[in-house]
């Protein structure tokens, strides 16, 4: 089992893996031929299912991939991996390859930086014992290349370990929409959830044990309209956003009469006055501040909303728009009210 | 509900005044409001000993309706007139307008002068913002009827949030800290700024308590102290500049004040006086001696520390009593905001004073005429 490649995207990479790993401690990466797999399943709170082309984070000429089944699963500490992606942040080349020390399998990154020094060599050693003698051309600042190798340990996971795993599946949503700037919607969201933290904390502890983080209640209709809210004893807040877009579902997938018969199409239907026309869902505060994370890859993303059940995130990559395999999917459970 | 005409409905192309003016009195977490027909009134304050007041002048806002109802309850016959009073959570309020402008590139708070000593305001505007693109933001605060709440709406592009805090009914009980205008014996006015250094200096030094004291006849003409801390005790003079009173005889300096604290400032300089003050005035009944001192719990005094930063000038007034005024002037127009503001609202300098009282330590040996303040 071999596996290496250069990394051609660093940031993004980099970016992902952050937000990534805001989700969970461990990622099942699946490396396939031409196509990678990130996996993350919480034991609670949202599950997220990658699917980047090789091109998307690695250079396609280097990469090497061989197995017996043509596939290598991985399991990742997430964090780790990204904590040594940052090293290499204005790397000239990056490579990981797959590797071994003892019995334990790694993820080797061995990154090559070049950086100016400071001093008046290469090593920043100061001459002293030799005074005037310096050649004109050593004073000034020079390059000097930096080897750096990260060694993340992973585990090799067997086929029977993640013949279990499948992604979730869910019934035809009943609302999609094109979110907003994730920034902006994430820094309303985390007021939000200030605002019914604070209001809970000072109203005392009348809930007790109910520790857990407020729950913000996010709904859309298929008129272009989005709506956050949150409600505690001292206030009811909500923000509205519209003029957004319902992205009209591909033709060349669904026949004219399968989109007609689409509970999406039943919501259209109803006047975006009827409170009927919005498909609700109610999320959990901070898992939503994290899920929004993903922000920082500044992607398209269209929500889905299964009223009561779930919404399902469809996170698309900056020029992978049209692509159809580069793809981060976030399911994401409704509470009960 | 909608269709009724609110009884109050206050727009703003400019939260981030209110917001300014509002965190100064931050510290408590609800505040109580009373909407008048020349602004509304936010006042906070903890176990009677501090308060802190904000008058938000109806000239802040690009329009203000005030519709008292005809019907009126019995309660409101001594003025003759009705003005709703309700509490609401002022950290809810605060939270709402800081989603204002929340994906703002620049820092709001960042300061734009970064030489000057002043922490300086707020940056209505600076080079990284574009005045142009506030256009289309307003932020309306609206009250429908009583008992109703008392609703925030903020509008940018595409976003409409609005939050509607639940008012509480006000307990009756709710006081001002009686400031005796007729017997301030001490108007001291200057650059908020250097209160605020001198209240974090001593503030380090983590005291229980701080001294004010004041003399128009000897050094130090000004000085505040901090003691009672694990620490020793630390204290700022306000000196006298070297140059200004070389030659100048000393001389006692007495003013009768004026009984209204207001814009007299600079009518004269006292040649005894620190020189960072504008005005300063200390006229000690004859029973003090020639020097005010008066403590203040230095916990209570930090809570206007945010006003202070934010405040261009402070008037610092004591009363016969003992009871401590800082009057914070918040001058908005200095930024370029207000000169675009559309609809011709009031390009007048927009001002908002911001009110803190305190009610002094009982010294334990002259405790005299103290004791009964609060009965």
């Amino acid at each position: 089992m071999r596996f290496r490649s250069q990394l051609t995207n660093i940031a993004t990479f980099t970016k992902l893996t952050a937000s990534l790993s805001s989700l969970g401690k461990v990622c099942w990466m699946r490396l396939e031929d031409g196509v990678v797999r990130f996996t993350i399943i919480p034991d609670q709170g949202t599950q997220v299912w990658a699917q980047l082309p090789v091109d998307a984070i690695f250079e396609e000429n280097t990469y090497f991939l061989e197995a017996n089944s043509g596939v290598v699963n991985l399991e990742v500490p997430v964090g780790a991996l990204h904590r040594a992606l940052r090293s290499a942040a204005g790397a000239t080349t990056a490579q990981i390859r797959l590797t071994k020390k003892g019995n334990i399998p790694l993820l080797a990154l061995t990154v090559l930086a070049s950086s100016w020094t400071a001093g008046s060599n290469a090593l920043g050693v100061t001459d002293a014992d030799r005074p005037g003698q310096g050649p004109p051309e050593r004073s000034g600042p020079r390059e000097r290349e930096t080897l750096i190798v990260q060694e993340i340990p992973v585990k090799v996971l067997h086929e029977s370990a993640i013949d279990g795993l499948h992604e979730p599946r869910c019934r035809d949503p009943d609302v999609h929409i094109i979110l907003p700037s994730l920034i902006q919607l994430k820094s309303i969201s985390e007021r939000f959830t200030k605002l019914a933290t604070d209001a809970t904390a000072t109203s005392g502890s009348v809930t007790g044990l109910g520790a857990s983080s407020p729950r913000l209640e996010l709904s859309a209709n298929m008129h272009g309209s989005l709506r956050l809210a949150i409600a505690t004893d001292s206030l009811r807040i909500s923000s509205v956003w519209t003029d957004l877009v319902n992205p009209p579902l591909d033709p060349g997938q669904l026949s004219q009469t399968e989109i007609e018969q689409l509970p999406s199409e039943r919501m259209r239907a109803l006047s975006d006055n009827d409170e009927a026309a919005w498909a609700k869902v109610r999320i959990d505060g901070k898992d939503w501040g994290r899920v929004l994370s993903v922000g920082r890859l500044s992607p398209k993303v269209v929500a889905c909303f299964v009223h009561e059940t779930a919404l399902i995130l469809y996170v698309y990559l900056p020029g992978s728009w049209n692509g159809e395999d580069s793809c981060l999917t976030y399911y994401i459970n409704s509470y009960a009210a | 509900m909608a269709d009724a005409e609110p009884i109050f409905t206050a727009v703003s192309s400019n939260a981030h005044h209110l917001y300014t003016s509002l965190q100064c009195i931050g510290f408590a977490p609800k505040a109580t409001v009373q909407i008048t027909s020349d602004g509304i009134r936010f006042s906070a304050e903890e176990s009677r000993v501090v308060q802190g007041l904000v008058f938000l002048d109806k000239a802040l806002f690009t329009s203000y309706t005030f519709n008292p109802p005809n019907t009126r309850n019995e309660e409101d016959q001594e003025n003759n007139s009705y003005n709703p009073c309700f509490v609401v959570s002022l950290s809810a309020l605060l939270e709402t307008l800081k989603i204002f402008g929340v994906n703002d590139s620049s820092a709001p708070n960042a300061p734009n002068r970064a030489t000057s000593v002043q922490p300086s305001n707020p940056a209505t505007s600076s080079a990284f913002t574009t005045p142009a693109l506030l256009l289309d933001r307003s932020c309306t605060l609206q009250y429908f009827q009583d008992g109703s709440p008392l609703s925030i709406t903020l509008t940018e592009t595409g976003v409409k949030t609005t939050c509607e805090l639940t008012t509480y009914e006000a307990d009756g009980g709710e006081m001002d800290i009686p400031l005796q205008r007729d017997a301030i014996i001490m108007k001291i006015i200057m650059r908020s700024a250097w209160l605020h250094n001198a209240v974090t200096e001593l503030g380090a030094t983590s005291p229980t308590a701080l001294k004010i004291s004041a003399s128009a006849q000897e050094e130090p003409f000004l000085a505040l102290s901090g003691s009672g801390g694990p620490f020793s005790e630390s204290t700022v003079e306000f000196s006298v500049e070297q140059g200004s009173s070389t030659n100048a005889a000393p001389q006692p300096y007495h003013k009768v004040l004026a009984d209204d604290g207001t814009s007299r400032a600079r009518a004269k300089r006292a040649k005894l006086a620190p020189t960072v003050t504008e005005t300063f005035l200390v006229s000690p009944p004859s029973s003090m001696g020639s020097r005010i001192t008066q403590s203040y719990r230095f916990a209570l005094i930090q809570k206007a520390t945010r006003a202070m930063a934010a405040a261009n000038k402070v008037s610092i007034r004591g009363d016969r009593q003992g009871v401590l005024s800082l009057q914070f002037m918040i001058d908005f127009d200095n930024g370029a905001t207000g000169n675009v503001r559309p609809g011709g609202g009031s390009i007048c300098s927009a001002v908002t004073f911001v009110d803190f009282r305190f009610v002094p330590l009982l010294d334990e040996e002259d405790g005299e005429g103290v004791g009964n303040l609060l009965e």
